[in-house]
């Protein structure tokens, strides 16, 4: 049994993982209770993810300073009073986790070096990230990097960036984004969900990354409607979440992506479902996180027995992280029956500070319906792992309102434009189509994202469709800092490519370029 | 070297950008588009208007 285990902790130890095994390191380190544990959606969903990692190993690090953790003390917990025994201390332990077996003799042994030991290779290519435990009595989940699940074409993790661990003179590298539940004191779901979001623009553009307590005191010097105190958090509003997204130097874009209510007309001023796959896709594929405000709404038996529709349960914010592109065909949009290859999402993953990193939202949950109110009913909502009055997983759902877009000042024109833009493309090309109906065989599908000048260089050069006199004159022109790009295939295939200019104004003459790559059937379309 | 075909099937793509290009900066009112296209570019005026509960929405959770 290792020494830290009869409470005489060594620096480091070893533990075959066990999802039991993790909740008493969880309790140890946070001094709380094992009901407290089993009552937290973290608990759950660590054990299905852990699964699906196949984790065997944990290594524990039993006193490790956690910047962010050591400021939100240093600015709010070293203050409380405290009992003497209970006082909050400074330092956390950190949880390692390997898919390979091995004990403590094993670890020892590969730290130094010896004959037949694991090497640093092995165990960077079974490192699964880590956990940070903060010494809090409920809220002691932080810093937390883990592993993405393994990519099976369809899951696709776009804001991730390397981690690098230090353990013992092992550099461990995990390709993951910060995650960590909110305290409830220096932070309450937007902030936790603000934090994670800096953690890739401040990688992505440079800028100072805060801890949670700098964001919710920028964020609250814009007055909320309700006044109360800053901390601890009561939560913020879009507005404050904005204010720290300004705070860092970057501009927030906020698109309304609420759905028309299901007994109102069809108006075309109130946006469709297909603006959040849209947003989300076009942006998290440049590497741009994204805020999903949304209001969610328990829809348990007990719930709707009670108040006979769904009730109400509070506001949330959570960080997008991914997506799903597990729909085998695109949706058309509208009447118009335009096909973006956004329409093909069917999960997003998220940062969701009560349930875990990368959890998933699911679209296909039923609309809400409100009978006998003045509410209007929603036309669509995402399931959740949430549980409501039932207990019961997935009976509260998200009813998105809001995203909120972290953009580098450069990035000025934004997607509904383009997505505009393309609508009367396809039209253009559609007619065309229509009247050579032997060249496509089926309708252009639209791929629309951001991107950089960089990484459209990088893909254009690996794609060899281009005749190679063409491929070098795009690559030797010079081009925007951030690019739109709508890619037209054809049965999967590319058929060409319009490049737009996002730096440019709305009013500017902002298309770059067309690009053809299948040039027979463009000729045959045309002809 | 673009051939003739080529040339044309550039010069229509242009035509189709063009096109497209006027109607976003000046409005489909006067450009030969059908409603259905029409309905669906002015759905996505409605991504920038957001209503004051919107942006006071407090996300406490």
């Amino acid at each position: 049994m290792p020494a830290s285990s009869a409470g005489n902790h060594r620096p480091l130890s070893v533990y075959p993982y066990s999802i039991e095994r993790l909740c008493e390191l969880f309790a140890r380190c946070a001094g709380t209770t094992p009901a407290t544990i089993d009552g937290k959606l973290h608990r759950y969903y660590f054990e299905e993810y852990f699964e699906h990692l196949n984790a065997k190993t944990i290594v524990v690090e039993h006193s490790y300073t956690d910047r962010h953790f050591l400021e939100d003390y240093a600015g709010y917990y070293v203050r409380c009073f405290g009992k003497e025994h209970s006082k909050y201390k400074s330092r956390c332990w950190r949880l390692h986790f390997f898919h390979l077996t091995f004990d403590e003799d094993g670890f020892r042994r590969a730290v130094l070096g010896l004959p037949d030991a694991l090497t640093e290779d092995q165990l960077n290519k079974a490192y699964l990230g880590f956990i940070v435990v903060k010494p809090l009595p409920k809220t002691f989940i932080g810093r937390t990097c883990l592993a993405v699940y393994r990519d099976d074409h369809r899951r696709h993790y776009p804001i991730t960036h390397r981690q690098v661990a230090h353990l013992a003179g092992f550099r461990l590298k995990v390709e993951s984004l910060a995650f960590q539940e909110q305290d409830k004191v220096a932070a309450a779901c937007a902030t936790s969900a603000l934090w994670s979001l800096f953690q890739q623009t401040g990688m992505l553009f440079q800028h100072h990354v805060p801890s949670p307590l700098e964001i919710t005191r920028t964020a609250t010097q814009v007055r909320a409607p309700i006044l109360g105190r800053d901390v601890p958090s009561a939560g913020l509003t879009v507005v404050q979440m904005a204010a720290a997204i300004k705070s860092v130097g970057l501009e927030p874009e906020i698109v309304n992506v609420q759905p028309r209510p299901l007994n109102e007309a069809e108006t075309p001023s109130v946006p469709s479902p297909a603006s959040l796959q849209a947003i989300t896709y076009a942006y998290l594929k440049a590497g741009i996180p994204v805020m999903l405000v949304a209001a969610l709404y328990d829809r348990s038996p007990p719930a709707i027995e009670e108040h006979n529709a769904p009730q109400f349960v509070a506001g949330h914010a959570v960080t997008l992280t991914g997506y799903r592109t597990g729909a085998d065909r695109c949706i058309p949009s509208g009447e118009a029956g335009t096909l973006f290859t956004s329409s093909r999402i069917d999960r997003l993953y998220v940062h969701d500070d009560q349930v875990g990193p990368f959890a998933r939202l699911t679209l296909d949950a039923p609309p809400l319906r409100f009978p006998g109110t003045d509410k209007d009913d929603i036309r669509f909502a995402l399931g959740s792992s949430f549980r409501g009055k039932d207990g019961r997983s997935g009976s509260v759902v998200f009813a998105p309102e809001t995203l909120i877009l972290p953009l580098y000042h450069k990035v000025r024109i934004p997607a509904d434009v383009i997505r505009q833009q393309v609508l009367l493309i396809d039209d253009g090309f559609e007619t065309a189509r229509q009247r050579n109906p032997g060249v496509l065989t089926e309708r252009l599908e639209w791929d629309v994202f951001l991107t950089t000048e960089n990484r459209f260089k990088e893909d254009l050069r690996a794609d060899s469709s281009l005749l190679p006199d063409e491929r070098y004159a795009l690559l030797e022109e010079a081009f925007p800092r951030f690019i739109w790009r709508a890619i037209a295939l054809h049965a999967g295939t590319r058929l060409l490519e319009i490049l737009f200019d996002a730096t440019d104004i709305e009013q500017g003459d902002y298309v770059l370029h067309h690009i053809v790559y299948d040039r027979e059937r463009v000729n045959g379309l045309f002809a | 070297m673009h051939d003739q075909s080529s040339k044309k099937a550039d010069e229509a793509i242009r035509a189709i950008i063009d096109r497209s290009d006027q109607m976003v900066k000046h409005g489909t009112g006067e450009v030969p588009v059908s409603d259905k296209v029409k309905a669906a570019v002015k759905s996505l005026h409605g991504e920038r208007q957001l209503s004051e509960d919107q942006l006071n929405r407090r996300a406490t959770i």
